[in-house]
């Protein structure tokens, strides 16, 4: 039995070392201080190590050429660039290495979503000392800004570049059916796409004025924008039921649904969902009269040799929210310090350099064909992207009223799918009360959002 | 030729025993090394580490933190917080999900099998050439049979819905889109995969002793009562393996409905379209630990599936012995 | 006779359709797969060559074929000294052990990838400096440390050789070395390339670990990961959809049929003995 015994006791000792091994592993050091320098005037030559997401060959290179700028600047600065293989694990390579007392001086990301974490648990140092020495004031970059490089009190990132969202409309179908311009109220909205929609002999839908589900780009929190709605109040709880723009914008959205017929939409929808990304993008061709969408489309549509006439707006908003046109959703990629790093002053530098430099932003605004977040940038003549439809997006980007949607929280943006969920059953027609679901979301949301906080 | 050893003294020879059973069990150690090696570091090692994960909240930004039982907690919906009931809001969905699987497919698949089986077993001839077109779709990668199935399938226009419509009175269902008819579409998908339950079956068919078939026949017996009484307890115990098997892999579904429902619904943010009807509790397990990196209580909803496998396993096992015959002959 | 050969056609039509399908929608344009119609109209033959030049399809075989190759020699390399320490060779506690080998056929998949993935996001990148999430190698490396099944299936097999053969190998003075390499893989060439072509098919089907372990890496995606992206992150449509799918499963289909029997038979051997 003995013999027996001994060969489990040896692996499950094994196993268990191997377990604490893991589990345990990752010191955090002593952090550095947070207080910048005074501006130095002695240059020790320094090398930064900087990691970055972006795999695309191209846009690694476009990145490269962008920041090669840096080191004429600040000769005594030389960059370490380094790329991964993978950039959905992205921010956890940084988080994983910054909590072994390593990673890089400098971090880019994709994802406004882990902000409040990198905030939260102090992974990134806090900027603002440095944004107020060297008196960059927060009017350096628009507002919106703030909605995700900002968290309790906290600004951890900065933004190089973003995306924005607004309304694609067809020219030609509104020319044809004696529209004037594109729709800036949520009503308005309404009876032009009901007027824009084509049916076929058997009444499915043929081509549609504007498909209402959560689909592609739209998400929810953006129809509730139109009313002012807030997903969190000052306490940071979800106001879903509370805020009466979710329930107008799901009402409204659910009218639209009724009226095409939720099967029929869904029906529609199916015939070319999966196709948003190459040249079967059904607003390229023609399948809908208006969608909701990012600023990368103008280039997609010049790509694709796409012959849809067509023009940008800001996304309508609420009949009783006039102040609000012009916003809409934006975000996009963003830089810190990690509280590792042993070189903050220099890799604040290129922080600042990165966020603020014109020549930069429009290099790489360039290749890359996202909005430039600073006026200088957009306004530079060198920048190739800025067609007439291109500066709807820089317009929503500079709108004090515009923001980052579902909110950055301290364990990421998870509970998100909470609430499109609840709109996809809403729309089919489930919920028998709009309240009490919405209220009943709130519940799951603060529930997904307190698990693994202190009992 | 035919030297005598000599004999040596008992304690020689026992000294001698047991250096080469030590040998041995070097020899077998090295033998096994590469797999025990395996074991800790691949196998038993990580199951260990999602115990101890399970009582934490891990979410790989700093160490685990001790939270007790939280994760179960949440996960069965006990305790309160602000006054309100605290819970897991998609969890008993993605059990029912997966219990729907298992409770329908493994059935259909056994059913299926064993009547497309019973086809193969008259013919003389080119019973090969039917058994490798049934077998091969089985050996499709998961996603290629997703993909394909999702394009079938389409409501608009998917061959299967053109054919439904043109039959009166016939409403031809939503598929993929639809909540309702999104599980029973995987179900169809599965049937197009059950060439190996079919090549298991086959064998077992044609194990059956002619002679038990004959000497029934002379009793005059009719083909159900042949069926019944000779070929149903004889292939029982195929039968239990593959509704074994069947269960351990339900548990474990994941491949198809993860890649249909992000094909269907033309996104990956969410996963389980549409409306959490494809949210399986491996998916959902996944969306935890990848998505929302909540490793902690990802670990407690794996501990949770294993003993769920066992159970379920045991009482199989446990339950086989009523209605499996092991051995051959036997009949009433 | 008839009627049950009738029943059988119509099943196997059943079971085709969907190839059949395949085919037709890879030969049309974008815009003909997404309509009702079913026979392409042009035939465009040249969507197989366009799937390579718009995605790095070539790239994603080849690593979906690295994968498979190198696991299948860790698989076989690792397996075969296992399965002869459990079943030629008698030791206390053999069977305990084999049942526990065994048991981990039932282990979910799920209860070990998770704490796996931070093992090799975190533990060994700290401990070797390699980079391993993102790339094809713990994808491989695992196979080198023995498969279950391929244990169990060998085992099998290698209880069917007869001692004597192994006997007049220890006659000659040789021990366990020259039994494994002059009598049992020798003899057991079949099992050997079955559980070979197993795990490859296996490995070329693979789409849950390379999800889990490569996720979006771009340089190191495997063929299913790419198939399940392709709309989303390779901005492909159905027509070149089904031309890749098809070019994916054809591997497949052309080591099955040349080997049917192998699987065949191993499959029957795990159902039936099992």
């Amino acid at each position: 039995m003995r013999r027996l015994a001994l060969p489990f006791l040896i692996l499950a000792i094994l196993a268990l070392a191997l377990g604490l091994a893991t589990a345990g592993c990752g010191g955090s050091s002593a952090s550095s201080s947070s207080q910048p320098s005074p501006t130095s005037t002695s240059h020790t030559p320094v090398t930064l190590t900087v990691w970055h997401p972006w795999t695309v060959p191209s846009e690694k290179k476009g990145f490269q050429n962008a920041v090669a700028g840096f080191h004429t600047q600040y000769p005594w600065i030389t960059l370490k660039i380094v790329s991964f293989p993978d950039s959905s694990t992205f921010d956890q390579q940084v988080i994983k290495a910054v909590q072994a007392g390593g990673g890089p001086d400098v971090a880019i990301t994709f994802s406004p979503d882990t902000v409040g974490q990198y905030a939260h648990d102090g992974l990134l140092i806090d900027l603002n000392p440095y944004l107020q020495r060297d008196h960059l004031s927060t009017g350096t970059f628009a507002p919106a800004s703030l909605t995700y490089t900002q968290f309790e009190g906290k600004r951890v990132v900065l933004p190089v570049l973003t995306d924005a969202y607004g309304l694609y409309y067809n020219k030609d179908m509104f020319a044809k059916a004696g529209i004037s311009g594109p729709p800036t109220t949520m009503s308005e909205l309404m009876a032009d796409a009901k007027k824009l929609t084509v049916r076929n002999a058997d009444g499915s839908i043929k081509v549609a004025g504007f498909v209402p589900l959560i689909t592609q780009e739209l998400d929810t929190p953006d129809l509730a924008r139109a009313w002012g709605g807030q997903y969190f109040n000052s306490q940071g709880q979800p106001q879903l039921a509370t805020d009466p723009a979710w329930a107008a914008a799901l009402t409204w959205q659910k009218q639209l649904v009724d009226w095409y017929g939720y099967t029929n939409i869904l029906k529609f929808s199916s015939t070319y969902t999966p196709q948003e990304w190459n040249a079967s993008n059904s607003f390229e061709t023609g399948k809908v009269a208006m969608v909701f969408d990012g600023e990368w489309r103008t280039a997609m549509i010049k790509d694709d040799a796409s012959k849809v006439n067509y023009g940008t707006a800001p996304f309508p908003v609420a009949d009783t929210q006039p102040a609000l046109y012009g916003s809409g959703r934006v975000g996009g990629t963003v830089t810190g310090i990690p509280k590792t790093s042993k070189n903050p002053d220099d890799a604040w530098l290129l922080v600042k350099y990165m966020a603020t430099d014109t020549d930069f932003l429009v290099a790489l605004a360039n290749g890359l064909g996202n909005v430039p977040t600073t006026t200088a940038a957009a306004e530079s003549p060198d920048l190739k992207i800025m067609t007439p439809q291109f500066k709807t997006f820089v317009a929503v980007w500079n709108n004090p009223k515009s923001s980052y949607t579902p909110p950055i929280t301290a364990s990421g943006s998870g509970y998100a799918s909470l609430l499109t969920t609840f709109d996809a059953k809403w729309v089919a027609g489930k919920v028998p009360n709009l309240q009490a679901g919405l209220a009943q979301v709130d519940q799951q949301i603060t529930n997904q959002l307190s698990l693994g906080q202190a009992p | 030729m035919g030297s005598l050893i000599p004999q040596r003294p008992e304690a020689e020879r026992r000294r001698l025993r047991r250096r080469s059973a030590l040998r041995k069990y070097g020899v077998v150690l090295l033998l096994l090394s590469p797999w025990i090696i395996g074991f800790i570091v691949f196998t038993g090692g990580p199951m260990a580490i999602s115990l101890f994960w399970s009582f934490t909240h891990y979410d790989m930004a700093s160490a685990p933190r001790s939270i007790g039982l939280e994760n179960y907690k949440f996960m069965f919906g006990i305790g309160k917080i602000n006054g309100q009931h605290r819970a897991d809001p998609y969890y008993w969905q993605s059990v029912k999900n997966t219990l729907f699987i298992i409770v329908f497919g493994v059935p259909l698949r056994v059913l299926f099998g064993m009547l497309t089986a019973m086809l193969l077993t008259r013919p003389k001839r080119g019973v090969n050439t039917y058994r490798t077109l049934f077998f091969m779709p089985y050996m499709a990668p998961k996603v290629a049979a997703a993909l394909v199935f999702v394009y079938l399938l389409n409501p608009t226009t998917g061959p299967v819905n053109l054919l439904l419509n043109h039959i009166p009175g016939v409403t031809a269902p939503l598929w993929f889109y639809d909540p309702t008819w999104a599980k029973p579409a995987l179900l169809i998908m599965g049937l197009w995969g059950i060439g190996d339950a079919v090549v298991i079956y086959l064998a077992g068919l044609l194990s059956v002793p002619r002679e038990l078939y004959e000497a029934i026949a002379i009793e005059g017996a009719n083909a159900w009562q042949r069926f019944r009484n000779v070929t149903l307890p004889l292939i029982t115990p195929v039968i239990f393996f593959t509704i074994v098997m069947g269960v351990i892999d339900g548990f474990q579904y994941f491949d198809q409905a993860f890649v249909a429902g992000n094909v269907a619904s033309g996104q990956t943010a969410v996963l389980g379209s549409p409306q959490n009807a494809l949210l399986f509790y491996s998916i959902y397990l996944y969306q935890w630990a990848f998505r929302n990196f909540d490793m902690g209580y990802a670990a407690a909803m794996a501990w949770v599936l294993f003993a769920a496998t066992m159970v379920a396993t045991a009482v199989l096992l446990l339950t086989s012995r009523r209605w499996v015959h092991y051995g051959g002959g036997g009949n009433q | 006779m008839i009627a049950n050969h009738a029943v059988l056609i119509g099943v196997s039509i059943v079971f085709v359709l969907p190839i059949v399908f395949m085919i037709l929608t890879s030969l049309m344009t974008d815009r003909q797969a997404l309509s009702t119609k079913l026979i392409p109209n042009p035939v465009v033959w040249r969507n197989f060559w366009t799937v390579f030049k718009e995605i790095p399809l070539a790239r994603y075989t080849w690593n979906t074929f690295l994968y498979a190759g190198l696991s299948t020699i860790g698989v076989i390399v690792s397996s075969v000294p296992v399965a002869y320490a459990f079943s030629r060779m008698r030791w206390k506690g053999r069977n305990i052990v084999f049942l526990l080998v065994l048991s981990t056929l039932m282990l979910p998949n799920q209860v070990t990838s998770v704490p796996l993935y931070v093992i090799w996001a975190r533990t060994l990148h700290d401990l070797t400096g390699i980079q391993f999430i993102g790339t094809l190698k713990p994808l491989i490396i695992p196979n080198y440390f023995g498969d279950a099944f391929s244990i169990f299936l060998l085992r099998q097999f290698f209880m069917t050789i007869p001692e004597e053969l192994c006997d007049s190998i220890r006659v000659d003075g040789g021990g366990h070395w020259q039994i494994l390499t002059r009598v049992v893989i020798p003899l057991s060439k079949p099992a050997i390339v079955a559980i070979g072509l197993f795990q490859f098919i296996y490995a070329w089907n693979d789409f849950y670990n390379p999800l889990v372990y490569v996720g979006e890496s771009p340089n190191a995606q495997t063929l299913s990961l790419a198939l399940s992206n392709f709309q989303g992150m390779h901005h492909v449509a159905w027509n070149l959809t089904m031309a890749a799918t098809l070019i994916f499963m054809i591997p497949v289909v052309v080591i099955f049929f040349l080997a049917q029997r192998v699987f065949i038979e191993g499959i029957t051997l795990t159902g039936v003995k099992g």
